[in-house]
């Protein structure tokens, strides 16, 4: 039995003193009323309200169990109105995303989001094994997360595929058909494997099918990244579609050669609008930067 | 007759939760649910047991091909089936795949029981298919029910999963699908993955059904001791037989792999020791066809399980 549907039943009709004029408040009809209150009867063991001719009077348990009801149903407007306060302070929406996005797509993404509601998109830079941790514990409502990762349970869209160059130190020497291998000719830098280890084991694997020896090395961010290149001792692969910095030089690679593979992943149980829009949003954004298909 | 043992030497009650085996999966890409069992006999005291997502429910790929094997020995037992008759596997009929009958070229005749140990050994979705077809469905979940495997459905065989893939992939032959799920760049979403659609199970089902049989439950004596040599005859070295280099240990089981999905589920057990049922099912990350690394984890959290179940505080 429902108490707070019983204790709703009771109040009103001690209060109005008349069951149609209850059930009227109540936006019921009697016969619902009048069972309700019999039921909460019936499990509190107490006989709370005389029924007469005249109306509804109040016995005397009825009387002593009144204000512990009035306390109830308080307690409930209560968490409505708390829970409503909460959802309205909500003002954005987080979103992870892999460092490896590239930051003037990230910046689109983020625009493209927020261009979907009047909340605010607020963007965390974290690994993949971190965002989909963060979105299952609801620290984070969306992520961009580089495939193939493990995602649980989590929803992901299908595999947005961006072209990568190789940023190699500028020099005279460099050409623009040079070979892959030529290219590769350092490790490349990449980050820590904790934070994408299928997605690390992939890259490696690839690099030997095609050939290259030189591996890859680990640096903490993209900065140390670049430093390595810049003094030439290792290669980056970067989906960032602007000029590289001074005295690097950003080559392409074939066709579906060592893209980035990226995912845009929420809860399952998702029902915010507001932010199965912004995936969405996220997830057409993304495409527009998708390496050309094959004819 | 299949030495018993009792439970006098293990003092440890519960199941052991064993959270760095998540981290082993977590290491190379890959979601995994694991349990382990020793085997001991009935009246043996509280089960020792490592659980680990043991009651998720898991698209089982090849392991159906265990209760196939079950149901068939029970239909030996039942007089429904002779094993020893010869039937004839013909190309274009049967089920195709990379290994055993369903390989071959041309028409193969072997008796019921061959095609068992073929389905078993190499994992031949042709012999498989030929069995689940003889026997029927519905011995097959009369089996798991008579068994006591709640958590386990079988939908169907080889065949059945291969339609399911060309019907939700749209594409109109298997080596396309096929392309498709070892291609990185694509999810393929398709019921064949669906623990509520495909043929599914749990780990904690799949160590009751292998106790099952070490523990002449499963059917007469005679056919549990078929099973096992059968099961002892699987040639597969790379996933749960990597995680244990060395000679004294005897290991029976059945691998699945679809996709993603790599399984294997399995007895190992050492001289003069109880048995111990082993359950791994993982899904990777990765859609490549063959990945060693994560052949290797699977090695690793069976032998970690396996050393966690030895172990035990003498009284």
């Amino acid at each position: 039995m429902n108490l707070l549907r019983g204790a709703r039943f009771f109040v009103a009709i001690v209060e109005e003193g008349h069951f149609g004029h209850a059930a009227d408040r109540l936006g019921v009809t009697q016969p619902p009323l009048s069972q309700g209150l019999k039921r909460l009867e019936e499990t509190l063991g107490v006989r709370l309200v005389d029924r007469s001719r005249q109306g509804a009077s109040v016995t005397e348990a009825g009387a002593a169990l009144l204000p512990s009801m009035r306390a109830l149903l308080a307690g409930e407007t209560e968490v409505l109105r708390m829970a409503e306060e909460l959802t309205a302070d909500r003002q954005d929406i987080q979103v992870g995303a892999v460092e490896t996005l590239p930051a003037s797509i990230a910046t689109a993404l983020v625009a493209s989001c927020a261009a979907t509601s009047a909340h605010d998109v607020m963007l965390r830079t974290a690994t993949s094994t971190a965002i989909v941790e963060d979105i299952q514990r609801q620290h984070l409502d969306l992520g961009v997360v580089e495939h193939p990762s493990i995602i649980g349970d989590l929803v992901g869209s299908d595999v947005a595929i961006l072209a990568q160059r190789v940023i190699c130190p500028a020099s005279p020497q460099r050409s623009p058909t040079e070979s892959i291998h030529s290219l590769l000719d350092r490790p490349v830098a990449t980050r820590p494997r904790a934070g994408a280890p299928a997605v690390h084991d992939l890259l490696e694997d690839t690099l030997r099918a095609l050939g290259i020896k030189h591996g890859t090395t680990t640096v903490p961010d993209e900065r140390a990244a670049l430093a390595l290149v810049v003094t030439d001792r290792a290669r980056v692969l970067s989906a960032e579609p602007s000029t590289p910095p001074d005295g690097l030089i950003a080559v392409d690679l074939p066709r579906g050669v060592l893209p980035l593979r990226l995912r845009v992943v929420r809860r399952r149980d998702e029902h915010d609008r507001a932010v199965l829009n912004a995936a969405e949003a996220l997830k057409s954004t993304l495409d527009t930067y998708r390496a050309a298909e094959d004819a | 007759m299949q030495p018993k043992h009792s439970s006098r030497r293990w003092t440890r009650t519960g199941p052991l939760r064993m959270p760095e085996l998540l981290a082993r999966f977590a290491q190379v890409g890959v979601r995994g649910r694991v349990h382990g069992r020793v085997i001991l006999d009935e009246d043996a005291g509280p089960e020792i047991s490592v659980d680990c997502g043991s009651d998720e429910r898991v698209v089982m790929a090849s392991v159906y091909k265990l209760p196939v094997l079950v149901a068939f020995c029970r239909a030996v037992d039942s007089g429904a089936l002779d094993p020893s008759e010869s039937v004839t596997l013909c190309p274009q009929d049967r089920t195709p795949g990379a290994t055993g009958i369903a390989a071959m070229t041309d028409n193969v005749t072997a008796t019921w029981r061959d095609l068992a140990r073929s389905m078993i050994a190499v994992s031949d979705n042709a012999a498989g298919d030929a069995l689940l077809d003889r026997i029927g469905l519905d011995q097959v979940r009369r089996t798991t029910d008579a068994l006591g495997l709640t958590a386990t459905s079988i939908e169907g065989g080889t065949r059945d999963v291969y339609k399911l893939l060309i019907d939700d992939t749209g594409l109109g032959d298997l080596a396309s699908v096929l392309e498709l799920l070892n291609n990185n760049d694509y999810i393929l979403s398709s019921r064949a993955f669906d623990p509520l659609l495909a043929s599914s199970t749990t780990p904690r089902d799949m160590t009751a059904l292998l106790a099952s049989i070490w523990t002449d439950a499963a059917a007469s004596p005679g056919q549990c001791a078929f099973m096992r040599t059968v099961l002892g005859q699987q040639i597969w070295p790379h996933r749960i037989s990597s995680g244990f280099g060395y000679s004294s240990v005897h290991i029976a089981g059945k691998t699945g792999t679809l996709g993603p999905l790599r399984h294997e589920v399995a007895v190992v057990q050492h001289r003069h020791e109880p048995p111990i049922a082993v359950a791994v099912f993982t899904e990777a990350a990765r859609a490549d066809p063959s990945q060693p690394r994560v052949d290797a984890a699977i090695g690793a959290v069976a032998a970690d399980i396996v050393a966690a179940l030895r172990s035990s505080p003498e009284p």
